[in-house]
């Protein structure tokens, strides 16, 4: 068997498609132009594009850190006028404020009512209600199954 | 003919061969002189060129890491960073120096003559002047600037540490210098988790500075410093140095230290000492240096009568006392041939364990490390932690001096008045966390104002401060009595009731003597109280050492009722529910006799009580370790 060779192929190729191998110089050069016009162009369009993005981030940057600025300054003057000393001073010359007495605390027999620790008893107690007439029954007998 | 002639004659002649050399010499000589050029410019003068080439177009800079703020613990600031500017001029653009100066001058608030001789060059190479030295501009300054538009008049961005409270806790944060160095207090401790580590960007930029986007970088970003959540409460430590200034003007003291502890942890709630400074403008201390270092941690003094809950913790853990144990106090102890009198001077006859304390008595303090022995004393000496650094997070933290058997010089003379707080030096937090030990079921821990640190920008927790325990030093039960006892000596001592109405207070009053060039200051005193609160679930110790007190020397008339002061508002403060039935009126604590027709006294301010100055020692040892001081009240 035959081996085809590579140059047999070429020439197969450029016997078939004869307009794209035969091109005049003129044709040659002017297409090398233009290609290389487009290729310029294409070039430049997205340097240009990236260095105006990178503007724009050196700008949003700028921004940013203004915002920054901004926010800090507002963080330090709410610190300050929260300071303990403006407070008092405040609180007792503007406002006529004056140091609070001594509490007085009552003493109850029974400990105040603990609304949350009732809800939960009460939850506690719902969960564990007599199902069936056993546990009924039991309950009436005051004989609760043990939890 | 003779012109044409000539002129085909001329054509014709061959150049002179001396003509062509001279050409040819010239045009080498101009060669190597381009060569020569060439050389200098591209090979020796390269590196400052390219120098050069790259400050005009090459961006490369430190990128400042962000410092973390400093928060108290419940979140509230206490030292954040603010963006301010430098004021810079390019010389190049200054035309008209005066009337720049005459513009600037109201704006940044420094006068137009100085302002016009920084303008007006003085060197030719130099374009760009800083002015105004080393001051940044406020925020306000910077906007008036900008609004001028002043041609070669530049702000160049800066950080500026603030602390919002000023003065408040200034020794436990410390300060940061111009070159963002963190110095003193959490500020120098903690300087490498605060600060953060600097970034660097390595970029090309345009004629206007901006960076180009798609030139070559290289930027390595800064790591930002960590926040520190202190285990300070501004609430208690504005309090704390309130009540503190209010002792200092009312005695004209020199100077004092107010530390409030939470036992069971060791976290500090607050920490304020006299003089104080504000870190704002710390450049205004340049004088005196001494007043940044904190002196609850590196000043030692000699404790006086607060040392004897140590001597009595001591003989009640080894089982040689109970609270009922009696001695015969005939107010003198005669030591190595020193006679060390009581406080008063007084001899208080048979005397218990609970009454020695009561009364403060110096003899029966000495009696009852004599009873101990050298050896087992400064053992409890040093398992309460005297003698070395208690580990606190704060920088400068001092060890006290100790003076043991083992030390050159020492004398039995030294255990007897070590025994009453003479003649050993301790630091002001050593001295509240050995009481800190006593209120926590004898237990010591190590003290520490940096409950965590967060990653500013996660939120997360890096690290978490655990409270740590150092070592058992007095058994459960010995610490119960010892309490009990010293709410004895509080309540039942010179100035006597409650400390605060509706709560039981243990605590111990102290009056030292002061050292100055190896003898006794005969007028001044160091008047502290440490005090435990609730004594039956102690929520916190307070330790208030009042310095050189001018009115009054004793810690009870000058200490005492300034943490009267501080735990009544801190019990509210707290919520402490009361123990005790609360009294309808508001008392002050009711004192010894007064005078028949005396003025009532001033609440939680006992009446003046001139006290018995003891008499001197038969013979007055240095001061230091072996002195026997005629107070230690």
């Amino acid at each position: 068997m035959e081996m085809v060779k590579p140059i047999h192929v070429a020439k197969l190729r450029r016997a078939r498609a004869p307009w794209v191998f035969e091109l005049h110089p003129v044709t040659l050069v002017l297409a090398t132009l233009v290609l290389v016009s487009v290729t310029s162009l294409l070039y430049l369009t997205q340097a240009s594009r990236v260095a105006a993005t990178g503007y724009d981030i050196s700008s949003a940057e700028e921004r940013r850190a203004e915002l920054e600025r901004q926010q800090q300054l507002l963080i330090i003057q709410k610190a300050r006028l929260e300071a303990m000393s403006r407070i008092e001073r405040d609180a007792t010359t503007r406002l006529g404020m004056v140091p609070a007495p001594l509490p007085e605390y009552l003493r109850t027999r029974r400990p105040p009512v603990d609304v949350e620790a009732a809800i939960k008893r009460a939850e506690q107690a719902a969960q564990h209600a007599p199902r069936g007439w056993r546990e009924r029954l039991q309950q009436a007998l005051g004989l609760e199954a043990p939890r | 003919m003779a012109v044409a002639a000539g002129a085909t004659g001329a054509r014709a002649t061959p150049a002179s061969p001396l003509r062509l050399a001279f050409l040819f010499g010239v045009i080498c000589a101009a060669a190597l002189g381009l060569v020569a050029r060439l050389f200098y410019w591209q090979i020796y003068a390269a590196a400052p060129l390219q120098k050069q080439l790259n400050a005009q177009h090459t961006l490369d800079e430190q990128v400042p890491a962000r410092r973390g703020s400093i928060y108290d613990r419940n979140g509230d600031l206490l030292a954040g960073n603010l963006s301010v500017d430098y004021l810079y001029a390019d010389l190049t653009q200054i035309k008209q120096p005066e009337q720049v100066a005459a513009r600037l001058a109201p704006v940044v608030g420094e006068s137009a003559e100085n302002l016009r001789s920084l303008l007006t060059p003085s060197e030719p190479n130099r374009v760009y002047v800083r002015l105004l030295g080393g001051r940044k501009l406020t925020p306000e300054q910077s906007e008036a600037v900008r609004s001028l538009h002043i041609p070669g008049i530049f702000l160049e961005p800066t950080t500026k540490r603030v602390y919002p409270e000023d003065q408040l806790a200034a020794h436990v944060l410390g300060f940061v210098d111009g070159e963002s160095q963190g110095w003193y207090g959490v500020e120098g401790q903690y300087a490498a988790e605060v600060g953060g580590r600097p970034g660097h960007l390595r970029a090309e930029r345009d004629t206007a500075g901006n960076e180009i986007g798609f030139g070559p970088r290289e930027f390595e970003p800064p790591v930002d410093g960590s926040d520190l959540v202190l285990t300070i409460d501004r609430t208690i430590q504005y309090i704390a140095e309130r009540e503190l200034d209010r002792a200092i003007v009312e005695h004209k003291a020199a100077g004092g230290t107010v530390i409030v502890m939470q036992p069971h942890t060791g976290a500090l709630l607050a920490m304020a000492s006299r003089p104080a400074f504000d870190p704002n403008r710390y450049e205004e201390y340049a004088d005196h240096p001494e007043v940044f270092a904190n002196p609850a941690v590196s000043l030692q003094y000699e404790p006086g009568s607060t040392f004897k809950i140590v001597t009595m913790a001591a003989a009640l853990n080894e089982k040689l006392v109970t609270p009922e144990t009696t001695y015969l106090d005939t107010g003198v102890f005669n030591v190595g041939g020193y006679a060390l009198h009581n406080w008063d001077g007084k001899a208080n006859g048979v005397t218990t364990m609970t009454q020695l304390l009561e009364k403060s008595s110096n003899v029966g303090a000495a009696t009852v490390a004599f009873k101990l022995g050298r050896e087992r004393f400064y053992r409890y000496v040093s398992l309460f932690g005297f003698g070395k650094p208690t580990g606190i997070d704060l920088q400068g933290e001092v060890a006290g001096t100790v003076k043991d058997p083992s030390a050159r010089g020492w004398g039995e003379v030294d255990l007897a008045t070590n025994a009453y707080g003479q003649g050993i030096s301790v630091t002001p937090i050593q001295m509240i966390t050995a009481a800190a030990a006593v209120a926590n079921g004898g237990i010591l821990m190590r003290p520490y104002v940096v409950d965590r640190i967060v990653d500013p920008a996660s939120g997360k927790v890096v690290r978490q401060t655990q409270p740590q325990i150092v070592r058992q030093v007095i058994g459960r039960d010995t610490a119960a009595t010892l309490l009990r006892m010293l709410v004895s000596a509080a309540e039942n001592g010179e100035t006597r009731g409650y400390l605060i109405p509706g709560y039981h207070v243990a605590g111990k009053t102290g009056t030292a003597s002061i050292p100055v060039n190896g003898a006794y200051d005969p007028n001044l005193t160091i008047a502290s109280f440490v005090g435990i609160v609730p004594a039956n679930d102690p929520q916190f110790v307070v330790l208030v050492k009042i310095d050189k007190p001018t009115d009054e020397p004793w810690g009870s008339l000058i200490a005492k009722p300034a943490f009267s002061a501080i735990a009544e508002e801190l019990t509210r403060y707290l919520k402490i529910r009361p123990t005790e039935p609360m009294p309808t009126a508001r008392p002050g604590p009711t004192a010894l006799p007064t005078p028949a027709g005396a003025p009532a006294a001033p609440r939680a301010v006992p009446p003046a009580v001139t006290p018995i100055v003891a008499p001197t020692p038969l013979r007055t040892p240095p001061a230091g370790a072996t002195a026997a001081t005629p107070r230690g009240r």
